[in-house]
């Protein structure tokens, strides 16, 4: 038999033929009632949309129960490709509380104990990763109670806010990345609210030293805390733990009331000398999976950056010119920079470097400048000044010349 | 590296607050508002900075 025709009740017909191959195939029905999807349309697919379950990402769904794609990775340059302050070069030893890869800083309860750079030790990062973020320890600093050595990022509250964090209807988040280490083991680390006394501390297992591991921690959104929401503070702190002491070590897997900065028994980088940590791919996301990265345009990820440091940077071609600023004395400029992205809050200083110099030019005369001080900001016109090798002339205008490789770092709009 | 002492900078024209300077044996050099963080946390561990020169630049 080759069809089966079904009769409507009043006009029309349905007819199940079996296919003109050999062999039997089979057709099951669902086990529930509803209309069967089939037919594209002008309006989009008639019939019945899926109501529970997800569409896994190898078949064109998100792979996320939330229903959203693009933008979903709340960590900013999860792919430890941007290193605007250190272009990459290792920096020993880490300081506490500095930024080192962009967004991603330190804190630590004693200084020297290990260093830190991008690409740091010249491992394979994992497949579809260029860049990790490498820390090396300096030591075999054995862990007291009240000591810390924690990687970290802050991520904004307006970045984070529609978590709800702190109410009945707090989303679950799922922490995923990339890690390596000479050591094996039960690592730790903890998410933490800005007001430092709501934490959650969590573990991952390293299982095979020197490989990378894929991590992920599935966190239920708390319901109590105070967490800041939709502002330009900190929305949610994530750490990951080098060795923390007993004083700020907690069970792992629950919301406490408590400044936990890790889960206990976790392993210590720091206590064992030349031991490593490097990691990559770090994404938080909101829903219970975690899903591919979120691989973002590298301008993109950029400008994300830079809301938390913005840079004038020199280039490879040699000195460049086009900061507007008018000569305030004999002695130097002032030179007025519009950031490229708007900052988080407006900076309150700047970091220079001199690798290629810098030079204030009022069209008939090149000057170098000898030093640079940080005079007022807003969030959108930055004011610097420049005192010159030799004199210029009073209220002439002038542009900034920024030589190769030379930088000036607006710094206090990180978290 | 040893972490060199704040310098106190004369109040120059469009200013509102006080700025320090100072500048790492590598060259870098560092200023900010004398209520930045950084420079708060530095004299709350009991440091005094350098006094302004008195020529006005």
């Amino acid at each position: 038999m080759a069809s089966v025709v079904v009769n409507g009740d009043t006009s029309g017909a349905v007819t199940l033929s079996a296919p003109a191959v050999a062999g039997t195939v089979t057709v099951t029905l669902p086990a529930a009632s509803g209309t069967m999807l089939t037919t594209a349309s002008s309006t989009g697919i008639s019939g019945s949309a899926i109501s529970s379950g997800t569409v896994a990402e190898a078949y064109g769904g998100t792979g996320t129960s939330t229903g959203y794609y693009g933008f979903k990775n709340r960590i900013i340059n999860g792919a430890m490709v941007i290193d605007q302050r250190n272009a990459g070069a290792e920096v020993n030893p880490a300081v506490s509380g500095t930024y080192y890869l962009d967004r991603f800083f330190v804190i630590t309860s004693a200084a020297g104990k290990f260093k830190i750079g991008q690409n740091a030790g010249s491992v394979t990062p994992p497949v579809g990763f260029n860049n990790y973020l490498g820390i090396t320890s300096l030591s075999a600093y054995s862990i007291l109670a009240g000591d810390y050595f924690l990687l970290c990022q802050r991520i904004e509250g307006f970045n984070f806010a529609d978590m709800a964090w702190g109410t009945a209807n707090a989303q679950t988040v799922t922490l995923s990345f990339k890690v390596y280490s000479s050591l094996t083991g039960t690592f730790g680390g903890s998410l933490r609210n800005s007001a430092t006394n709501y934490s959650y501390p969590f573990t991952y297992s390293i299982p095979n030293a020197n490989t990378w591991t894929t991590i992920s921690i599935t966190i239920a959104g708390p319901t109590s805390g105070t967490w800041v929401g939709a502002t330009n503070g900190i929305g949610v702190e994530v750490f990951w733990s080098l060795g923390v002491g007993s004083t700020y070590s907690g069970t792992s897997g629950a919301w406490s009331a408590t400044n936990y900065l890790s889960a206990t028994g976790a392993t210590s980088v720091v206590g064992t000398n030349g031991a490593t940590f490097y990691i990559t791919g770090v994404q938080l996301e909101k829903g219970s999976t975690a899903t591919s990265f979120d691989y973002r345009p590298y301008g993109t990820e950029l400008q994300l950056c830079q809301r938390y440091l913005p840079v004038i940077q020199g280039n490879s071609a040699g000195t460049t010119y086009g900061y507007a600023g008018f000569n305030f004395s004999t002695l130097g400029s002032y030179f007025i920079y519009t950031p490229v992205v708007q900052p988080r809050v407006a900076p309150t200083g700047i970091i220079t470097t001199t690798a290629g110099g810098f030079i204030t030019s009022d069209g008939a005369t090149n000057t170098t400048l000898a030093s640079f001080s940080f005079i007022t900001a807003n969030t959108t016109q930055f004011l610097i000044s420049g005192v010159s090798v030799s004199a210029v002339t009073q209220f002439r205008p002038c542009s900034l010349g920024v030589g190769t490789a030379s930088q000036i770092q607006f710094t206090g709009c990180e978290l | 590296m040893n972490e060199p002492i704040w310098k106190l900078m004369p109040l120059m024209p469009m200013q509102s607050t006080q700025v320090v300077w100072r500048e790492w044996p590598d060259g870098k050099q560092e200023s900010c508002l004398v209520t930045a963080k950084e420079y708060v946390k530095w004299l709350a561990e009991g440091n005094t900075p350098l006094p302004a020169d008195e020529e006005n630049t």
